[in-house]
């Protein structure tokens, strides 16, 4: 049996022009059948990849169509049967996502935003355009902010990875950023919300290190405070198609307002435990709200 | 995405010996190769992750800095000593992709990238640099982001790179390992132009790693910037950009360093620019002519002869800007 480039990614999946493959493994049977479809779509691909902005309706739908078609169980049996291309396929890899420990075994070619959100159903991180373009899959690594869509998991093994699940305290007490987010409506859809939240929250620990940005007037100088133009600049990785930026870039300056919120050092805070994804997502009272 | 393997070596050597697998690549941050592995255009049967090398920036004797390929793009344009000493790489960083791609590229992913030509990433169009011998759909096509200076007829891409375009004007010397030792290219002579195998886009071997980029002690540098033209105020790839230096000393100009990003093959130091006005007093009038002078040679497109003017006025206006004494 060979599943190799047949085998579909997330990626694939999402793009919409997976090469699906089902393969049946009957019981007991040596006897394996196999099925595939071969570039689905394929010829209408530039329809495809304006379809695959609306990640979540090609997720949702495609994936629970064709979810079969990349259990883990089916690629064990090629991963048995063909050793020397194992690495390929599934590997055991070890992370450190908000303040806990994960192992979990996934193919190489898994991106970080699909093991976060296919793997461990942390699904805060949006896949917007997976090409690193729109900033909503924006999670933080060792306090950085990076595009998880265009980050392959592997290499991201032992880091520290906090996403928007991770930004509340072990209470579940929002963020001040968030809590800011929704006093100023920062958002309309919320589909981009929590990469800006991470981005701003990465943006700020820049700051406070002194990375100057395109509009710094002078790179040589110490300290760089955060004006309107600076915050605007800084945040132009992350895009909002509502059109949410005043209520945005006023959430940000109010929370990282100079005195006000130092930017937090999330990571080390994240192992003195943050809320865990298995605790789960509960509205905030009014009283946590304002705090 | 095609299957490949994986390895994260912990030096330049062992990274050598895991590079020199047929259809293997060096990995950086991802950000380029990534992408391009989901398209279809790069599939690499083996990534040899090179994250883990060399990403310190020691002083040189002479006052150089030199700087290991696998610094990430955040960290090269915040250190002290670049952002002082040559203020115009830090802002040809700043000036590239965003936060969160600045903060996972690598030096050395960066000099590597490929063009962002459409046709390139397109599989259903005709790309020399893609499938070499198959054409070039930009030629006839929308190219409008397309090379006016030093294009073939098989290939009119652009380098996309902000932080080569200031390398290229400091003079920069690259580090190369590979399996035949060691050896140092300036970096000029690092990327090639189109001619007819625009396949080819670096003078690397096969197998060889840039291990670092070295800085020369340059103090005119410290009078340096970097401006960038594109079609929004961030996030965009350059029409036009200009990196320049400039040495002003009892009235003429003593010095001078220009380099042009988003119109050639390569990052295109602006020699003539550069000839034209050493020993000259410093006047709107005076940058015209040598800006001219360098554009006299361009082969705009269909719908990129705007940028020949663009390149001209921007070279002006940043060095008038230099000349004011405004970095």
């Amino acid at each position: 049996m060979r599943c190799n480039a047949e085998t579909p990614t997330q990626d694939d999946i999402d793009a919409g022009i997976a090469n699906i493959v089902v393969c049946f493994v009957p019981p007991r049977s040596a006897v394996f059948v196999i099925f595939t479809i071969r570039q689905l779509f394929e010829t209408q691909k530039p329809w495809l990849k304006g379809r695959r902005r609306s990640a979540e309706f090609q997720q949702s739908t495609v994936l629970n169509l064709f979810g079969a078609a990349r259990r883990p169980a089916d690629l064990r049996v090629e991963r048995s049967r063909k050793p020397a291309v194992r690495l390929s396929y599934e590997v055991s890899m070890d992370f450190w996502i908000n303040g806990r420990a994960v192992s979990v075994d996934i193919d190489l070619r898994t991106s970080l935003l699909d093991l976060l959100r296919d793997q461990l159903s942390l699904i805060g991180a949006k896949k917007g355009c997976n090409q690193g373009a729109c900033g909503a899959c924006t999670v933080l690594a060792d306090g950085e902010r990076i595009n998880a869509c265009l980050a392959l998991a592997v290499q991201y093994q032992g880091r520290e990875i906090v996403t928007v699940e991770g930004l509340a305290d072990s209470h579940g007490r929002m963020h001040p950023l968030q809590a800011a987010f929704v006093e100023h409506d920062g958002f309309q859809c919320g589909y981009c919300t929590p990469g800006q939240l991470c981005s701003a929250v990465g943006m700020a620990a820049e700051l406070a290190r002194g990375v100057p940005s395109q509009v710094t007037g002078d790179v040589a100088a110490e300290g760089i405070a955060l004006s309107r133009d600076e915050l605007r600049e800084r945040m132009s990785g992350n895009l909002c198609r509502c059109g949410a930026h005043n209520g945005i870039v006023a959430a940000i300056a109010e929370t990282f307002a100079e005195g006000k919120n130092a930017p937090l050092d999330l990571p080390a805070r994240s192992r003195s435990g943050f809320a865990s994804a298995e605790a789960g997502w509960r509205a905030p009272s009014e009283e946590e709200k304002v705090a | 995405m095609n299957p490949f393997t994986y390895t994260r070596p912990a030096d330049a050597a062992a990274a050598i010996h895991e590079a020199a697998h047929a259809g293997a690549r060096y990995l950086g941050g991802g950000t380029n190769l990534v992408d391009l592995m989901r398209e279809g255009v790069e599939r690499p049967a083996a990534l040899v992750d090179v994250t883990g090398l060399d990403r310190t920036i020691t002083e040189l004797p002479d006052g150089g800095l030199r700087i290991g390929a696998a610094i990430s793009n955040t960290a090269l344009a915040a250190d002290r000593r670049v952002r002082t000493r040559y203020p115009m790489l830090t802002r040809a960083i700043v000036a590239g992709a965003s936060a969160q791609i600045r903060n996972m590229a690598t030096l050395g992913g960066n000099l590597l990238q490929r063009t962002r030509c459409l046709y390139f990433y397109d599989d259903a169009a005709r790309c020399n640099k893609r499938q070499p011998g198959s054409g070039c759909d930009a030629l006839e096509g929308f190219n409008r982001m397309h090379a006016i200076l030093g294009a073939s007829d098989a290939c009119v891409a652009t380098h996309p790179s902000d932080l080569c375009v200031a390398l290229a004007a400091l003079d920069a010397t690259v580090h190369l390992e590979g399996a035949d030792g060691k050896r140092a290219l300036p970096f000029e002579a690092l990327h090639r132009l189109p001619g007819d195998t625009p396949e080819r886009e670096t003078e690397l071997r096969p197998g060889e790693l840039i291990t670092a980029i070295e800085l020369p002690a340059l103090p005119m540098a410290r009078r340096s910037t970097y401006r960038k033209v594109r079609d929004r105020a961030s996030y965009a790839f350059a029409l036009v950009s200009v990196a320049a230096a400039l040495e002003i000393e009892d009235g003429t100009i003593k010095d001078v360093r220009v380099a042009l990003g988003g119109v050639a093959h390569k990052p295109w130091r602006a020699r003539t620019v550069e000839a034209l006005l050493r020993g000259q007093q410093p006047s709107e009038e005076v940058f015209r002519r040598a800006s001219a002078g360098e554009l006299s040679s361009a082969r705009p497109l269909r719908d990129n002869g705007f940028k020949v003017e663009l390149a001209r006025r921007t070279i002006v206006a940043v060095l008038s800007q230099l000349a004011g004494g405004r970095p």
